[in-house]
């Protein structure tokens, strides 16, 4: 039990930690850009020191120590002791980096990674290297600063009901100097109307320290808006002036202004989260509303049909159309619950950009349109690899030197546009750079050379393009740390075919190159068309169905051998598959004497399925079999008909593999393999 | 403390078994795992699959491998009537149904009505144990063997 409760505290220590550092980095990379920001430097400041206080209690030593030594580097800024610098910024980047893996290292109980030299480096670039001690003592106070103060401390009555314990404020109070605590009683009501919940203690700190008046503020930080506190400096510090003038009224410092912490807190895209998701209050209150509304339809419905005459259909009908018109808004706004902004996604490129931009030595700009696009949750984090790819070759390979742009007579800075916009049920994001574009000669070239395509083929330059998405493809002229290992488009090509997606490339010569993927809103429904084969029925993805043909209308089915058969559609030769013999079922209805053949593309080859009818296209829930059963090659999922029966959908991709189609390049070459074989054996 | 397991004993002593039919043959499997039995539910072949996953149904939105026990132990495949019942249980954390003839009963059985599965060599292991109940003798199958 106690146990659990400790889980529980863990789990929500690292998923603030992971916001934490979400904003950590968010917030350096605007810090670059507005360097006097107040608010900034101070957002930084809370981020680290709450995973520095939480990790602290929770004994995450390696986080408690870079926690703090980033504080102190934040506090150096915020007190202006030193300057917002790029190097600066690197530095805390890094840190943040390092941090996150720490905090990644302590959830999974792996040993933490040694945090020591960046601490050092961070030490050495804060203004006062703080020793030990749990606070951060601010860049080396003049000895003369040396004050008493008189703090009244009124902590509001609900203040435990935030879990907070005065007494702990008071404890790090007393770690800055030498404190007299009295404790004020007069708030507290008599005893039979006392809330042992509440609190109703007050406190009057007679306080002598070097610290100033900031750092005393910084140990009420987090309390400062559930308590009524006075900070009154009564100036002239004993060692400096011998005159102990204890009255209270020097420096009056008017009461911090309370509200302006948790109101800047950002939390606005920071959506994406590993397992959570946050849902607005309205979003659910609007599911409510839909559920009470559909079990008065049920409810109607069931009392129709209670005493059912036929005088009551009319009432049934118009019940069972409401229901339907509720199920289907609840369908929409469930989906709905799932949708993220695509821009918690974008955001994460920012900093991508930035570091490439350092090791690559190019100046690059990165310019996002439509971050409030949304999509579903999982589509948004599976898109992160196949995006993080492209805007690495655009950045690696599509943006010249900055020399080459200059000759080029473009701007200094390439630019790389991150895009997105709905279209229809799917989403288009585009991956574009101003840089100088594919150079078809030289994909034709190494295409050749890899043995890709055979030498003078007859292909367009938007084939030669498409190439580039082949395994193992790459053109660039020496293997770089960041991409150009060969592997990258076919990657991005791969994963994009996993999420029913697919990937276009355009590209203008010396003007850019955009990369633009195409993926539907949600993995959960899909497009479809259900088919009859024999007994059973398929659904196909309706985006990899290109057209059916009546078999009966002069499509010339030829028996090449005794398993394979070609349908010519428009003079060519598609292979035509029997989902018989490709998934073993018994059925593949070859008894039909009006067959059909619906054409497939996965990816460059289109082939010819057989089917029996076609039942129509419509949306399908997508159901995973591997809950009961297991994946099984062939099918994407499972989904459930309108008659409750369940029904396959049927994964065009591996239907190819599964049948040994090729491409009409493969074809070819496999042919001229063939006749050399003939020969060689004759 | 001693309560418990005397508790424990007796649970172990005397289990209830879900004894169905396939053939002449009377099988039995801890009622613990069996969720629910339904009678004739559409079932979708399963393509790629071997002969005695006879396909899959849906229970309330989830799909649900349906097992054939006859073709399992390699009896030929069920006929699939309206008297044929499907047995749904939880095998580790997935829910599978069984296609069997019928269910017979909910019977008894305590710890010296087992005997040890005899030693054919045969049946991969299906069978857990040997259940006698006056004249009857019933088949105690090893459910995790025989969905694999």
């Amino acid at each position: 039990m106690e146990l659990d409760e400790l889980k529980q505290f863990h789990a929500t220590f690292f998923e603030e930690g992971r916001e934490h550092v979400k904003t950590l980095e968010e917030r350096l990379l605007e810090l670059e850009t507005r360097p006097e920001d107040q608010e900034l430097l101070n957002a930084l400041f809370r981020a680290a020191h709450s995973i520095k206080g939480s990790s602290g209690i929770l004994g995450f030593d390696a986080v408690t120590r870079l926690t703090h030594a980033m504080e102190n580097v934040l506090d150096g800024l915020r007190a202006g002791h030193t300057t917002v610098t790029h190097d600066g910024t690197s530095q805390l980047l890094e840190a943040t980096d390092l941090l996150s893996t720490c905090l990644e290292a302590a959830r999974t109980d792996a040993p933490p990674p040694d945090v020591t030299q960046m601490v050092a480096l961070l030490d050495a670039s804060s203004p006062a290297p703080a020793g030990a001690s749990s606070a951060p003592t601010p860049a080396a106070p003049p000895p003369n600063t040396r004050r008493s103060w008189t703090i009244v401390f009124r902590p509001r009555p609900e203040t435990f009901g935030f879990g907070i314990n005065p007494a702990l404020v008071l404890r790090e109070l007393r770690t800055l100097g030498e404190a007299r605590i009295d404790v004020l009683l007069d708030a507290v009501p008599p005893f039979a109307e006392r809330d042992p919940e509440k609190c109703y203690l007050g406190w009057r700190v007679e306080f002598v320290t070097d610290a100033d008046e900031r750092r005393l503020r910084e140990v009420f930080l987090f309390v400062e808006d559930m308590c009524d506190l006075e900070l009154t400096c009564t100036q002239p510090a004993p060692a400096f002036e011998a005159l102990p003038s204890s009255g209270p009224k020097a420096s009056e410092v008017a009461p911090g202004p309370a509200p302006r912490a948790p109101t800047e807190h950002p939390k606005s895209s920071s959506a994406a989260d590993a397992s959570t998701l946050r849902v607005s209050t309205e979003k659910v209150d609007k599911l409510v509303n839909l559920v009470g509304e559909l079990v008065i339809s049920q409810a109607m419905i069931s009392r129709s049909l209670l005493d059912f005459t036929v005088a009551e259909l009319p009432r049934l009908r118009e019940s069972v159309a409401d229901m339907e018109r509720h199920t289907r808004e609840l369908q929409d706004r469930v989906m709905n619950i799932r949708m993220v902004p695509i821009g918690s996604i974008f955001g994460r490129f920012r900093r991508l950009v930035r570091d490439l931009s350092v090791n690559l030595g190019k100046e690059i700009q990165l310019v996002t349109v439509g971050e409030e696009t949304e999509l579903d949750k999982s589509m948004v984090e599976l898109l992160a690899d196949p995006l993080t790819h492209l805007v690495r070759n655009a950045a690696d390979h599509g943006l010249e030197g900055t020399d080459a742009r200059v000759a080029a007579g473009k701007a200094r800075a390439g630019r790389i546009t991150l895009s997105a916009r709905h279209q229809g049920g799917n989403v288009i994001v585009d991956v574009a750079d101003d840089g100088k574009g594919l150079e078809t000669a030289r994909i034709r070239a190494k295409a050749v050379e890899r043995g890709l395509i055979a030498e003078g083929a007859a292909l367009s330059d938007e084939q030669v393009h498409e190439l580039i998405f082949a395994p193992g493809f790459s053109t660039a002229e020496a293997v770089t740390g960041l991409s150009g290992r060969g592997v990258g488009m076919d990657v991005v090509k791969r994963a994009v075919d996993e999420l029913n997606g697919h990937v276009a490339i355009a590209t203008t010569h010396g003007q850019g190159t955009r990369v633009r993927l195409t993926v539907p809103l949600t993995l959960a429904i899909l497009d479809g068309m259900a088919v009859r084969v024999g007994g059973s029925t398929f659904v196909l993805p309706l985006n990899q169905v290109v057209e059916t043909l009546s078999l009966q209308k002069g499509h010339a089915v030829k028996q090449l051998l005794s398993s394979a058969e070609v349908v010519l559609v428009r003079g060519e030769a598609l292979p035509l598959l029997r989902l018989g013999r490709l998934l073993s079922v018994a059925d593949d209805g070859a008894a039909n004497t009006r067959p059909l053949a619906v054409v497939l593309e996965a990816g460059n080859v289109h082939f010819a399925m057989l089917a029996d009818e076609l039942m129509g296209k419509s949306q399908y829930v997508i159901k995973n079999l591997e809950p009961n059963f297991q994946k099984l090659d062939g099918l994407l999922g499972a989904t459930i008909l309108g008659d409750g029966a369940v029904s396959f959908i049927l994964d065009v991709q591996a239907l190819a593999r599964l049948g040994n189609v090729r491409s009409r390049e493969d074809r070819e070459q496999l042919m001229q393999g063939l006749a050399s074989s003939k020969e060689a054996l004759a | 403390m001693s309560r418990t397991s005397a508790a424990a004993a007796v649970v172990s002593d005397r289990q209830q078994y879900l004894a169905f039919r396939v053939g002449e043959q009377e099988y039995a499997i801890d009622i613990l795992r069996v969720q629910e039995i339904r009678g004739q539910t559409p079932i979708t072949v399963l393509p790629q699959t071997p002969s005695h996953v006879r396909g899959a149904m849906n229970l309330r939105g989830a799909i649900v491998p349906v097992y054939d026990v006859r073709e399992r132990f390699g009896l030929g495949a069920t006929e699939y009537t309206r008297f044929s019942v499907i047995i749904v249980v939880a095998v580790g954390p997935r829910q599978v149904g069984l296609l069997v003839d019928a269910v017979s009963d909910v019977i008894d059985l305590a710890a010296t009505d087992l005997e040890p599965p005899p030693d054919l060599g045969v049946s991969e292991g299906f069978v857990q144990a040997l259940g006698r109940v006056a004249e009857r003798i019933l088949i105690v199958l090893a459910l995790d063997r025989v969905i694999s």
